[in-house]
This record gives C-alpha cells, sequence and structure tokens, in this order.
C-alpha cells in the first residue's frame, strides 16, 4: 500500500512538489545538502547542491515529467545547454568540495533511448564531470528505501497522512491534522519518552519526508498558503523536537530544518510571484468572493511579511521584485479586514515590519488603529466582538455571516474579553503614543485579558496543550505610565518558546499565521526584539 | 459484524447529543444566560486579579447515564427514545446546576460576598444586603443594570414580595434610592478611576 502510495505520488508531481521530498530522501541516504531552493536557482538550473557520503559534490538537475517520457528534441532544446555547462565548470556555491563532481538529471518520467544515448555521448567528452540519469525507477526505488526508514511506525500516523493527501488541495491549510501528524513522529506529546541522537535524526528526517508528501497535491494546486503554512509547521514541530529531545541543540535536526525553512520560503516566494502578476486579488467566483477578499488580503500581509522579513537578510528574490513587495505591503489601497482575533496575528507583525521600514508616522497610526480596534470591539456589552484567535477565518466570518455549521451548540461569547488587545497595546506604548494610550485604558481595564499559560516551551511549538493553565489577567483600574513601558519592554524572567523561535523573527510570524492563538504580549515583545531591537525604548 | 451505517448513526447520535445538550441548558437557569466561554487549551483555568492574588479553578466533569438493552432497542417508540433522551438531559441539568452553584457558593464565601439570612425568610432587608455586597454598573443614561435574581420555586413567592415592597413601599423604596445612589457615586468613583498616570 505504501509502495502503491508512494507510486501515485511521484506520478502526479511535478518538480517543484517532489524537491523537497527528493533533498529529504538525499539526506536520509547519507548527502549532506548545501543548497536547494526553488526561489534563487543557480546558474545552469542546478536545483540541488550536495555532498555524497563519500565527499564528492554532487550537483542535481530536477525535471517534472510525471506519467512521462523526456524527448530527445525537449532535452537538446532545453537541458543540454545547461548541463554541457554543468559539467565544464564546477559550481562555485560556499562549502561546495573542489575538484571534480557528479552532476545527475532526474525525471520522474522515463527518458526516451535517444536521450540516454545523447548523455552516454555527452559523457565520453573531456569534461571532468560525467551526468547520470535518474529516472522514475531509480527515484522509485529510492523512495521504497526510505519509506523502510522514514515512513511514520504508528498506523494511526499513515491514516492521517493518507487524509492529508486526499484532501482537497484548494482548501485552508490542514493544519491541526498536520499537528497531530508531527507531534507523534516527534514525539512531543508530554508523557512521550525522549529520542536519542540517532532516533532524533531520523525522525527529523521523517516528519519532513511526510509533510513533503502529505502536501504534495497542494504545491501541485499551487496552493502556496497552504502549502507555506504546512512547511512552517514542520520547522516549529522540529524546533520542539529540539528542545524536548537534545536540549535545544538544533544541529541534530539542523538539516531537516534548513529544508523546511527554505521550502517555506519557496511557497511564500511563489505566493509573491502570484500577487505579483494578477491585477486583482479576486480568486474564483466574484459573487461570493466579494466577501472573502478582506480576510485575503489580510492573510496576504500575514504571509508576505515574513517573506519580506526574511528577504532582508536572504535575498530570496531579485531587487525589483523585493521593491514591488514593500510597494504592495505599504499600499494603503488593500485595506485588511479584522475578521477576529485571528487577523491580528497578520496584522502585528505587519505593523512592527512597517516600523523598521517606514520612515513616516503612519506606522503609529496604523498600530494605533489596530489596538483601538481590538479594545473597543471587544468591550464587556459590545455586540459586535472579535472572536477569538482559535477560531481561524472561515469559523469566524460563518458565525459572522450566520453560516455556522454546527449549531447543536451554544456560540461562545466573546465579549468582555480578548487574547490580543494586551498585545496590541504594548505595541501602542512602543510607539510612545502616550495620550492614546491613556485615552485607551479604560475600555483596556475593562476587558478579561486571556492567555494559555503554557507548562513548557515545547508547547509553544504545538498547535493546542491539553496541559497549561487558562488565565485570565485583569489590570488595575489605575496604572503608571512607567509600569506599563516596563510590562512592555522588560524581558521575562523566563521565556515560553524555544530561543531559536524567539530569533527568527520571519519563522515567528509564521507560525502565528498557522496559530494565531500563540500571538500573545510575550510572544509579541520577543517578535519586536528580534526584529527591531530597543524599539521604544 | 451485521451490515451497519455508522456514518449515518453518527449524524444521528450528533443529533441528540445537540439536543440533550440543549434541553439541559436550557434548564440551568441563570447560568443559561451567563456569556458561555470555551477553554480551548490546557487543564485548569486561573484569574490573575490587579491587587496580584489569582483564584484557580479546575475543570469539573458533568455526567449523565443512558442504559438500553439490546433487546429493547429494536422496539423502541419514539415517545420512548425522547423519555430517554429527556431523562438523560435532566440528570445532566441536575449534575451541572449543582456543580455550578457549588462551585459559585466557594467563589463567593472565599470573597466574602455571601450572605447568611440565618434560615430567616426571604424579605427587602435580605435583598437590600445582598445589593450592598454587589458592584453595580450604570448604562449610559446612569440607570442601574440590575442583576438577575435566581431563587428555588419554594423561594419565589416570597423573592415577588420583597420586591414589591422594595418598588411601592416609600420606606423601602427610599432605602433602595439611597443604597443606588451610594453604589452610582461608587460607579463613578471607580470608572473615574480607570486612568493611565504619570
Amino acid at each position: 500500500m505504501i509502495e502503491k502510495l508512494l507510486e501515485n505520488w511521484l506520478d502526479r508531481a511535478s518538480e517543484r512538489s517532489y524537491q523537497p521530498v527528493f533533498v529529504q530522501m538525499l539526506a536520509g541516504d547519507g548527502y549532506k545538502i548545501l543548497h536547494s531552493t526553488r526561489h534563487c536557482l543557480l546558474e545552469f538550473g542546478k536545483d540541488v547542491l550536495a555532498i555524497a557520503p563519500d565527499g564528492v559534490g554532487c550537483a542535481f538537475q530536477l525535471k517534472g515529467n510525471p506519467s512521462g517520457r523526456l524527448s530527445v528534441g525537449e532535452f537538446r532544446r532545453e537541458i543540454q545547454p545547461q548541463l554541457v555547462q554543468l559539467m565544464g565548470q564546477a559550481p562555485s556555491y560556499p562549502g561546495f568540495p573542489p575538484g571534480p563532481h557528479r552532476s545527475y538529471l532526474v525525471s520522474n518520467g522515463q527518458f526516451e533511448e535517444e536521450v540516454q544515448a545523447a548523455v552516454r555521448e555527452m559523457n565520453f567528452s573531456p569534461y571532468p564531470s560525467k551526468v547520470e540519469l535518474w529516472g522514475r525507477g531509480q527515484l522509485l526505488s529510492m523512495c521504497t528505501r526510505n519509506a523502510d526508514r522514514l515512513w511514520p511506525d504508528e498506523v494511526e500516523d499513515t491514516r492521517v497522512l493518507l487524509e492529508l493527501y486526499m484532501l482537497d488541495p484548494r482548501g485552508k491549510p490542514p493544519v491541526q491534522l498536520l499537528d497531530r501528524m508531527l507531534a507523534s513522529i516527534l514525539k512531543l506529546e508530554e508523557g512521550h519518552e525522549s529520542y536519542n541522537r540517532s532516533e532524533l535524526v531520523r525522525a527529523s528526517t521523517s516528519a519532513a519526508w511526510v509533510t513533503g508528501i502529505a502536501m504534495s497535491s497542494f504545491a501541485e494546486a499551487r496552493n502556496h498558503y497552504s502549502v507555506a503554512i504546512a512547511w512552517t509547521q514542520c520547522c516549529v514541530a522540529l524546533l520542539g523536537a529540539a528542545v524536548k529531545h537534545a536540549s535545544g541543540n538544533l544541529s541534530i535536526v539542523q538539516s531537516s530544518l534548513k529544508l523546511a525553512e527554505a521550502a517555506t520560503l519557496d511557497a511564500l516566494t511563489a505566493l509573491w510571484q502570484e500577487v505579483e502578476g494578477r491585477k486583482s486579488l479576486v480568486e474564483g467566483d466574484p459573487l461570493s468572493d466579494h466577501d472573502i477578499v478582506g480576510w485575503r488580503i489580510t492573510t496576504l500581509y500575514g504571509l508576505l511579511t515574513p517573506l519580506a522579513i526574511a528577504n532582508a537578510d536572504q535575498h530570496l528574490i531579485n531587487a525589483p521584485s523585493a521593491e514591488a513587495l514593500h510597494r504592495w505591503l505599504m499600499n494603503a489601497e488593500n485595506r485588511p479586514s479584522l475578521w477576529g482575533e485571528g487577523a491580528v496575528a497578520a496584522l502585528v507583525p505587519w505593523c512592527v515590519w512597517l516600523r523598521k521600514v517606514v520612515a513616516t508616522t503612519r506606522p503609529d497610526e496604523e498600530i494605533q488603529a489596530l489596538a483601538s480596534a481590538v479594545i473597543r470591539a471587544n468591550q464587556p456589552r459590545s455586540s459586535s466582538a472579535l472572536p477569538s484567535p482559535y477560531y481561524d477565518g472561515e469559523a469566524a466570518m460563518s458565525m459572522s455571516m450566520g453560516l455556522r455549521e454546527n449549531a447543536t451548540s451554544q456560540p461562545e461569547s466573546f465579549h468582555g474579553n480578548s487574547y490580543t488587545a494586551c498585545a496590541a497595546m504594548h505595541l501602542l506604548v512602543r510607539t510612545r503614543l502616550k495620550q492614546a494610550c491613556k485615552r485607551l485604558w479604560p475600555d483596556f481595564t475593562r476587558l478579561g485579558h486571556r492567555f494559555i499559560d503554557l507548562a513548557d516551551e515545547v508547547d509553544y511549538c504545538r498547535f493546542k496543550v491539553r496541559r497549561g493553565v487558562e488565565t485570565t489577567k485583569l489590570f488595575p483600574f489605575t496604572y503608571e505610565w512607567s509600569q506599563l513601558q516596563t510590562d512592555t519592554l522588560a524581558e521575562p524572567s523566563c521565556r515560553r518558546m524555544p530561543d531559536a523561535l524567539a530569533l527568527n523573527p520571519w519563522l515567528l510570524a509564521m507560525w502565528w499565521q498557522a496559530a494565531p492563538h500563540r500571538l500573545n504580549a510575550e510572544a509579541a515583545r520577543a517578535f519586536c526584539e528580534s526584529l527591531l531591537p530597543g524599539w521604544g525604548s | 459484524m451485521l451490515p451497519d451505517l455508522p456514518s449515518l448513526k453518527s449524524k444521528l447520535r450528533e443529533a441528540y447529543v445537540g439536543y440533550v445538550s440543549r434541553r439541559a441548558h436550557s434548564q440551568i437557569g441563570i447560568f443559561n444566560e451567563v456569556p458561555k466561554q470555551i477553554v480551548h487549551e490546557g487543564e485548569s483555568m486561573r484569574v490573575l486579579r490587579p491587587d496580584g492574588t489569582s483564584d484557580d479553578t479546575p475543570m469539573m466533569r458533568a455526567q449523565a447515564e443512558l442504559q438500553i438493552r439490546e433487546e429493547e432497542a429494536q422496539t423502541l417508540t419514539h415517545e420512548q427514545r425522547m423519555k430517554i433522551l429527556n431523562d438523560l438531559a435532566d440528570q445532566m441539568a441536575r449534575d451541572m446546576s449543582t456543580k455550578l452553584f457549588s462551585s459559585l457558593s466557594e467563589s463567593l464565601d472565599k470573597a466574602g460576598q455571601s450572605v447568611d439570612n440565618r434560615g430567616k425568610p426571604l424579605d427587602a432587608e435580605a435583598i437590600l444586603k445582598m445589593f450592598e455586597k454587589m458592584q453595580f454598573d450604570f448604562d449610559e443614561q446612569g440607570r442601574p443594570i440590575m442583576p438577575t435574581l435566581s431563587v428555588g420555586p419554594d423561594v419565589y413567592g416570597a423573592a415577588q414580595a420583597a420586591f414589591e415592597q422594595l418598588t411601592n413601599d416609600p420606606v423601602w423604596r427610599s432605602r433602595l434610592a439611597n443604597l443606588m445612589a451610594q453604589k452610582r457615586a461608587d460607579w463613578r468613583d471607580r470608572e473615574a478611576s480607570r486612568k493611565l498616570v504619570g
């Protein structure tokens, strides 16, 4: 059954969706991956650079020919010139071993006889590097070989993986299903025994491998949103695993983590390229989309802000595209919708990023508007309180539109309390708009400020946890401005999230898009200090 | 196994549970009107007060039980099935009510908010004593947002008489008005104290 599934997957995949799985299999076979992204293709079309177990550098060029054959015409037209350059010139990439390297042309389809003959002929040339063809058969045996080691042990995980694989690929990210599977593979649950080093290496590779397979149909459907969220979950689960099993030592999960981060950024880049090329942000049926487009803009803010943050360090997209991304994120005509407190998790990173890149008063105005909207919406007698961040856009908007599916139970009340008002108020304090803070303070004190007091750092990396204390904090009616500044700026005595996440602002912001209820005042403080150290002090 | 339709049965079960839940909630009186909040994560609840104190509340399980013998299932009439569901909902409502009142009572005792009427019947004096203990909010027009009084059927008549006295008897009406004036002043002070200083 597993072999059939892998065969089915392989026969449907384009290079975009099989690359993340392919590199995990290379890693599983002992290769050290140096480079694997789609967004920043190296010269001559080398998609993956790796060091083989025998220390020789390897360059892979990937082609997607699902259930097809690479014809000699296509080969000569599109691939041969790149292969010639690949054979004649070693990739110049930090860490790539000097000396002759191996070149591979990889396809999930078949190679025509003439292509194989052409490659044999090329290999007689005096170039130092020779080309090897890896076709469907090779990839399938690589899959089944790795499946023996990487396929989840638990039957329940297999069931969840199949369920994920069969989902409608155009839908929203399957966050809870994926969380359950990753937590089981990486043993993140309370009471799970610990992994030793080699077990953790295997589990990390397995987690990334199954994420790639589970999300392959989403990748094929170019549902970049769901793909980016899934890989983010994988990254954060790997960080949680490093905390739980290796006292936070990232080196053991590093290889899988780097590949998962690259896959996240690939999906975000592809999403941006789609947004950049669009004349409008309407998707599908325009009549019903009218009610959705505000949510979409908010969601895009939540996804493209982390891309802009990551791009500042990693140069994922070229300069004109990066400028266009900044313009899009700063375009005041793209008005996001505050459809629930979950939307705050998309807007907080955007506001802080805006503060970092814009020298006008606009970021402060946006922060003031956000804090004011959240605090005022959820007042005790409000009839239009924002649903808590435990409700995603679909659930929150279904409620507000009267389309709630499970109407057998009584709906939750949201007025009188908030999960995100405290984080929003702290941002406003950083702007030093003291009078604005003073105006909002009376309404702020009328709210119960809710958060989950987590028992352990690793729990921050889970979508939902059983342990912990659901806490409601009430603020004193009269409060000192200086004390509020201290609350905003002071580092807590212990941080309830892995350091590696607190120090990686783009990944933290992405995690909030997967799990908006993980945005709280403390997490927002870590984000601000990481992205904009000293802001407001 | 015998031929089965588990998916349809699952939907039916959901419908029955929904019915039981609605009926049970409709019977817990005042608690059904209290805003409902879901604890999405965690195993207990805590309130952190402005004075630094905290109050922890564990989760409580409300339960009810139904028993249907297999041989009965085939011959149950619609009325018999409804009776089973109604019994289940009533049991659940009793269990929820008992636990909610006991938890509320414990919290109020701890906070010194209880009034012990020492076995005397409920009267206007007792109601004023209760009001004295309570914090009142007022609407934009300055009218008090009055609480809802929950009483058992045996006290209902006395409660009605006491409220009539508070409304119609000039002496009691004046005492209530004075108390509300004090509460309004407290509310104004409280609201005026909501400020960020410095």
